[in-house]
């Protein structure tokens, strides 16, 4: 549906989108996720004609756009900011665009109440957008982009404004919309969470460029870049030593790998769901290879998970999920855990990820690593945390668990 | 969200402008109303009479065609400091945080003059061996300095004068409703299929609406009642209201009949205000 060919947008000294190609299909829910500044947004205002591309082609529907004006593209796009205009009522918010297309007026009509109700707005067409909550201000910019029936719908962080409750069931109700009209999403955001459950392909974007494009369960569970293993989800990245091709070494914790390696080192992805915790009483009598101890030191408590930050006597840091339904332990007490080989997930030595920590030092998003702008990291740590209270972080933890 | 009651302090700090508007704008309009309908001895000095002779004759004859001349003056540097100073100010609201403070600079720093001595100022750039006359010649677009195109004391020189003298007072409300104006709406707009054109009818003109309002009355209520550039520019050929009432206080010593056309112009005052501001509560709502 949308094909980008190589596209290039600077700002002055900042290259915003550093050659991207994308190929968009009909009917896909797709997600660019990154933190801001990562070039996502500037990338949807290439698509829809805001911003001119200094290099590449944008194809619509087969169709070279590269050069048309917004008002000429047969796209529509849901504001950050909703974008109403506020001297107009509801409807005439609605239909607007239709009047552009010079449609009769029973038509404008009749398509504007169909979209009413569509976004269940019915009965509020003569307010001004001022009397409307946030939540139906939301609405009212969805049904005016709708209602021009858009080959493509792009999403500019249409849900940053509306509180958390508000925003869980917008996202169903969106995902929803998407799949009965049949109409391509292109969503920007950059709450992973978001991401993860609305789309059909995400992503990834870093500094101008696509880190990974897949599906929501690729890009978690097998992230192919350091900096997708660390922005999206929660994650402890150890650059390890390896004694033999399926042993690796970190400080004192040594790992079973899941498949050989010939390469002195590796860096490796171990979500914190992947770290099974047992309490060291019952398991000191069985010290074997796969079984480290460490004390508790830290509890981070988000409601329906809680994470534990773990230290190695050897002094390397770890974040585990703690089981659900299990009762929270002490900070310092003693805890063993094993990490089960398949749940570790090589990752190529890519430089991407400045953050690569110095050596034995580990890399999961609430500790600081160094190199990484301050901003990026407010955004990981507001991002990350309470976004497993949604379920689908408790979901993939227990993907964790039972395999 | 429920308003405030007001607290005794916060009539008190209401107190020295209520003093203030009570001593300068309503005692001395109030007495302007009181001598309207008065009449004077031959010293000038006014006779407390009731009469409505002065009415009758402001109403008669040739103060009709003074006040419409001053109505068409105004209107005319209303119209034209709207279409000149809406683009501008336009530009100045859209145009990035610093260059905008260093537009609106420039805008203002004609302030820092005094009015009197810009208004001279523009009696040697229009006069006949002026620098714009002598600029004309050496563009060769007149043939000799010696046969100047008459500017000075013409009707063009008051409105050039008028519009220059009021432009800022355009410009600085429509600067304001500009601003306020999101881009996105804008980018909305575009993006639902509007060309340039229809964007700028559909969407910025409504949005700036209070600000064109406020710059009409801003300059056609002071536009009305201006005399100095009307003296200093126009000559002697025209006379216009304001002029006509300062010379009834003056050379003509009439006072009341001074009043009179004052009362008048500030009943068509009040008029265009009540006009005016009715559109903008209806824009409002």
């Amino acid at each position: 549906m949308i094909d980008l060919h190589n596209i290039s947008k600077r700002f002055a000294s900042i290259t915003a989108v550093d050659n991207v190609s994308l190929s968009i299909r009909t009917g896909e829910f797709l997600t660019l996720l990154g933190p801001s500044g990562c070039g996502k947004t500037t990338l949807l205002r290439l698509i829809a004609g805001f911003e001119s591309p200094d290099q590449g082609r944008i194809l619509l529907d087969n169709q070279d756009v590269t050069s048309l004006p917004p008002y000429r593209r047969d796209v529509n796009q849901v504001f950050q900011s909703y974008a109403l205009f506020p001297h107009l009522t509801v409807a005439k918010n609605i239909a607007f665009g239709l009047k552009m297309k010079r449609l009769p007026k029973s038509e404008i009509s009749s398509r504007v109440a169909d979209a009413l109700s569509t976004v269940e707005l019915t009965g509020l067409e003569h307010r001004k957008p001022h009397q409307l909550s946030g939540g139906q201000r939301q609405r009212v910019a969805l049904a005016r982009a709708l209602v021009n029936r858009p080959k493509v719908l792009l999403l500019d962080e249409p849900l940053a404004a509306l509180d958390a409750k508000l925003r869980h069931s917008m996202q169903l109700e969106l995902k929803r919309l998407q799949q009965r009209l049949g109409i391509t999403f292109v969503f920007v955001t950059h709450d992973q969470s978001e991401a993860l459950i609305m789309s059909d392909r995400v992503a990834v974007m870093h500094a101008g460029q696509i880190q990974q494009l897949a599906t929501p369960h690729e890009i978690y569970h097998h992230p192919t870049t350091p900096f997708v293993a660390q922005f999206v989800g929660q994650s402890n990245i150890l650059q390890v030593q390896l004694l033999t091709p399926t042993r690796a070494r970190i400080k004192d914790l040594e790992l079973t790998l899941p498949t050989p390696i010939n390469t002195e080192t590796a860096t490796l992805l171990i979500r914190p769901e992947s770290i099974t915790l047992t309490p060291t009483k019952e398991s000191r009598a069985v010290p074997g290879p796969s079984l480290s101890s460490a004390t508790l030191t830290e509890i981070l408590f988000t409601g329906p998970t809680t994470h534990l930050r773990l230290q190695t006597p050897g002094g390397l840091e770890l974040l585990a999920t703690l089981p659900p339904n299990t009762p929270h332990p002490q900070i310092g007490q003693p805890l063993t855990f094993t990490i089960p080989p398949q749940q570790i997930t090589l990752l190529p030595s890519d430089n991407a990820l400045p953050s690569s920590t110095s050596h034995g030092r580990p890399a999961h998003a609430l500790s600081t690593p160094a190199g990484l702008p301050n901003e990026w990291l407010a955004l990981t740590r507001s991002a990350i945390l309470p976004a497993r209270s949604d379920g689908n972080g408790e979901a993939n933890f227990h993907d964790g668990l039972q395999r | 969200m429920p308003t405030k009651r007001p607290t005794i302090l916060s009539y008190l700090l209401m107190l020295p402008i209520a003093i203030w508007l009570a001593a300068f704008v309503i005692a001395p309009a109030a007495i302007m109303v009181v001598y309207s309908f008065c009449t004077r001895d031959e010293l000038g000095e006014v006779v407390y009479q009731f009469t409505t002779d002065n009415y009758h004759r402001a109403l008669a004859g040739v103060y009709w065609s003074i006040f419409l001349r001053s109505i068409e003056l105004a209107a005319l540097t209303t119209a034209l400091c709207l279409l000149i100073g809406y683009p501008a100010a336009y530009f100045i609201a859209r145009s990035s945080p610093r260059t905008r403070s260093t537009l609106l600079l420039l805008v203002m720093i004609p302030f820092w003059t005094s009015f009197l001595i810009r208004a001279y100022a523009w009696m040697t750039i229009l006069k006949d061996q002026g620098l714009l006359n002598a600029s004309l010649t050496w563009a060769k677009l007149i043939p000799s300095i010696m046969n100047p195109t008459a500017l000075l004391y013409t009707p063009t020189a008051v409105l050039i004068g008028m519009v220059y003298s009021y432009l800022p007072f355009m410009m600085l409300p429509i600067y304001v409703s500009a601003e306020k104006l999101d881009p996105s709406l804008i980018e909305a707009a575009m993006d639902l299929g509007a060309p340039p054109l229809s964007v700028f009818r559909r969407v910025i003109l409504p949005l700036t609406r209070p600000g064109i309002y406020a710059g009409i009355l801003l300059v056609f209520v002071p536009a009305i009642g201006m005399f100095a550039i009307q003296d200093l520019l126009g000559g002697a050929s025209h006379i216009y209201i304001g002029t006509a009432i300062t010379n009834q206080f003056g050379l003509a010593r009439d006072m009341p009949f001074g009043a009179t056309l004052g009362v008048l112009l500030m009943l068509l005052f009040i008029l265009s205000f009540a006009l005016l501001g009715r559109r903008q509560a209806v824009w409002n709502d």
